[in-house]
């Protein structure tokens, strides 16, 4: 959203003074002035964050774009293995991860999906066998992102029980750099690889590297709570409004076929509901201290969907505006590296266990009956 | 209803009016739709002190209760009846008016019961919309009013009709008694009985005007929102009760040897439809936490975009409803059919929904950053 409610900012003043003072000090801040300032993870507590809520969060999120910065943000490392070491790791743990993680300086990926346990995460084979001085892990992830880039992995793994029990498997920071760690990436159909296949051959892990309590792997892998932290696609920097704001460029003149406006006007507002999704978990934090958990599973299968919806729409665009004539529109269309890119539109609603994981979680929550897709994705027992 | 409805967002104070409003709503359950609006509620209404009177400029209303309130009662049988004669009658009479002891004196009237509102705004074609009136006032201090108005919510039942009219020194509001001289109310064919719209006539019908300051200076645009915004909350309130049906109805209904919420290919489509409520839920309350802190640049464009969505998402919850519940849903006595009726046409009133998208693309246009 492009004109943020300046209550909301008035009502965060502490927030918006510190990032302005922040950026004026720093004029060409380095990935670790963003981590030291607090703003790559500012809804974690001091040292590493600002204790900010939704609200404030969103506050961080608006002033840095206002200063023509954006924080080098990453959800996996932040709201995924950041927040699980943030909230259950050991003191140590938190000292030795935490800030190398916010300042970029080690990457990570999550390896949580099996061949076999894609979605359902209690399926889970990959084995952590206990030995005199930690564990031996053996087994397969797939889908993991950034594994050829990670200086670490957050892993879930079986410690004991049989698959399909949720209570045996517990959470493990593994070095990508192990002995017995294959990587091999898997060529999507856009000719990327973003993902791969990793192999375990009895990486042995010291005992510290166990995330919290045995067992309690697929309860602590799920972040944002307590940790009131703004999920990376609430909008407000999402990264889709540039190209609505494309869209919207194309859409002006007489010469624009109705359904074309209709569709770009259609997208607009859809995005517009996103941020205003962001607006009221504001307000309802304000009201009442926390923010909907019912809102969080709507979050996710709108945002998906809507990325896919756009990515489609914009691979149409490009043939459109070059027969209306709008060459520039089109030129800053592309500058935003999305055209000729439909492939990613059928990538868009596959991660995070899809969005037809989020819909039934949805669906569940309205019937209110016991679905085993909301009792694992929403921790709902 | 068993359906689970919004959890609680805007704090208690709110959410103890809600709960108000919502035994008022039960209480009036049994109202006849298409019976005039008993006085008894509004002096309920009243008695809430909704509308802020603190002669505060410009004139204000407490937006965020607005929005309780017709999520709340706009479903109810006397739904209808509050829209037309309080939304659009009393408050934009009052968001209209400017604080003159005109508008004061009607709105008080509206509001005790005493005297049924029309308010005149809409014209053929979309100037009006842009906030270029035809309908001009003659005459000085004994002012004439000529034009043609249209789709004037409940206008044949009106004692009095207020009409946005250009005149030599801008644009103001002004009163026009029922039965004067000149004036021709011609009542519209209607799909929801209990909100009848009419096209009104005037040609030369005495008014008196009711404004001191230029509509054009804010208050038509802030009057206009609050309108979208009320017809927006409308829509959230029953398509909760739409979806609340077809929800209540496949926890019931049994085939195959289970109930139908087991069936995903019905189940989901009630999915779709809670998250298309949240949506229209997040667009009407930050357009109303605009209104509530008098963020008056951007409150126009959101409450447009809010009607604009909620209008098509009551219609759309209403009909996956209707197909979520099979024959049974598509009968005279099922209040889907009420809803499906209302939903149509709430999406025509204020010009409707072509109009309403055309404008707010070109909004939108004129918004993008560079």
């Amino acid at each position: 959203m492009y004109r943020f409610p300046p209550y909301l900012a008035d009502r965060h003043h502490e927030v918006r003074e510190h990032v302005r003072a922040w950026a004026a000090a720093h004029p060409d801040p380095s990935p670790a002035d963003f981590a030291r300032g607090g703003l790559v993870a500012p809804g974690w507590p001091p040292p590493w964050g600002l204790d900010a809520g939704v609200g404030g969060q969103l506050v961080v999120r608006h002033e840095l774009a206002a200063a023509g910065l954006t924080a080098p943000l990453s959800e996996i490392e932040v709201n995924w293995a950041g927040a699980a070491i943030l909230r259950f790791g050991s003191d140590r743990q938190r000292a030795r991860y935490l800030w190398p993680l916010l300042e970029g300086e080690e990457r990570w990926c999550r390896l949580h999906s099996e061949p076999d346990a894609g979605s359902d995460l209690a399926m889970i084979a990959t084995r952590a066998e206990r030995t005199t001085g930690g564990y031996r892990i053996s087994g397969q992830k797939i889908w993991t992102f950034g594994a050829t880039s990670a200086n670490f992995g957050a892993l879930l793994a079986r410690t004991s029980g049989a698959r399909g029990d949720p209570d045996g498997v517990s959470y493990f920071i593994v070095p990508m750099q192990s002995p017995g760690v294959t990587i091999v990436p898997i060529k999507d159909l856009g000719g990327a690889s973003a993902v791969s296949e990793v192999f375990f051959d009895d990486v042995e892990l010291p005992a510290d590297n166990l995330i919290g309590e045995l067992g309690a792997g697929l309860r602590i892998r799920r972040p944002n709570d307590p940790v009131p932290t703004v999920p990376f696609n609430a909008g407000f920097g999402a990264g889709h409004d540039p190209a609505v704001f494309r869209l919207l460029d194309l859409a002006e003149g007489d010469d624009v076929p109705g359904s074309f406006a209709d569709t770009i006007l259609d997208l607009y507002v859809e995005s517009q509901s996103i941020d205003a999704l962001a607006i009221l978990d504001a307000e309802e934090e304000h009201a009442t201290g926390t923010a909907s958990v019912q809102r969080a599973d709507i979050r996710r299968w709108l945002t998906q969907e809507f990325r896919r919806a756009v990515l489609e729409f914009v691979h149409d665009v490009r043939a459109e505006g070059e027969s209306l004539d709008r060459r520039a529109a089109v030129e800053r269309l592309d500058q935003l590296g999305i055209a000729g890119t439909i492939f990613r539109a059928a990538v868009a609603t596959v991660p995070n266990g899809g969005s037809d994981i989020h819909l039934e979680t949805v669906t569940a929550r309205l019937f209110d009956s016991g679905s085993a897709v909301l009792t694992a994705w929403a921790g709902e027992r | 209803m068993t359906c689970e409805r919004p959890v609680p967002v805007l704090g208690s104070d709110y959410e103890m009016l809600r709960s108000t409003l919502r035994g008022l709503a039960d209480d009036l359950a049994e109202v006849d739709p298409a019976a005039p609006l008993d006085p008894s509620v509004l002096k309920q209404l009243a008695a809430r002190d909704l509308l802020s009177d603190d002669g505060a400029d410009p004139p204000d209303v407490e937006w965020l209760a607005w929005l309780v309130l017709f999520e709340e009662l706009g479903p109810s049988p006397v739904g209808a009846g509050l829209l037309a004669r309080v939304a659009l009658g009393a408050v934009m009479t009052h968001l209209l008016g400017g604080g003159s002891a005109g508008a004061a004196e009607l709105r008080y009237a509206a509001l005790s019961g005493e005297t049924g509102l029309a308010l005149a705004i809409q014209e053929p074609g979309p100037r009006w919309a842009r906030g270029e009136h035809a309908t001009r006032a003659a005459g000085g201090s004994a002012p004439r009013l000529s034009g043609t108005k249209r789709a004037v919510a409940q206008a044949s039942t009106a004692d009095v009709l207020v009409v946005v009219a250009a005149d030599d020194v801008g644009t103001h509001l002004y009163a026009v008694d029922r039965g004067a001289q000149g004036l021709t109310v011609v009542e519209a064919p209607t799909i929801d009985a209990s909100l009848a719209v009419s096209a009104v006539h005037l040609d030369g019908a005495p008014a008196r005007r009711l404004s001191e300051v230029d509509l054009a200076d804010g208050p038509l645009v802030r009057a206009l929102s609050f309108a979208r915004l009320a017809i927006a909350a409308m829509c959230v309130g029953s398509a909760w009760r739409a979806l609340g049906l077809a929800v209540d109805y496949l926890q019931d209904r049994r085939q195959f040897g289970t109930t139908l919420r087991e069936f995903q290919a019905v189940s989901h489509r009630c999915g779709r439809s809670r998250i298309r409520l949240e949506q229209m839920r997040a667009l009407t309350t930050r357009a109303a936490l605009e209104g509530a802190h008098g963020d008056w640049p951007a409150l126009p464009h959101s409450a447009a975009m809010a009607r604009v969505f909620c209008g098509d998402g009551y219609a759309s919850v209403t009909a996956e409803a209707m197909r979520a519940e099979g024959a049974i849903g598509i009968t005279w006595e099922n209040a889907l059919a009420l809803h499906y009726r209302r939903a149509h046409w709430l999406r025509e009133l204020l010009g409707g929904r072509a109009l309403e998208r055309r404008l707010l693309l070109e909004e939108a246009i004129r918004l993008v950053p560079g």
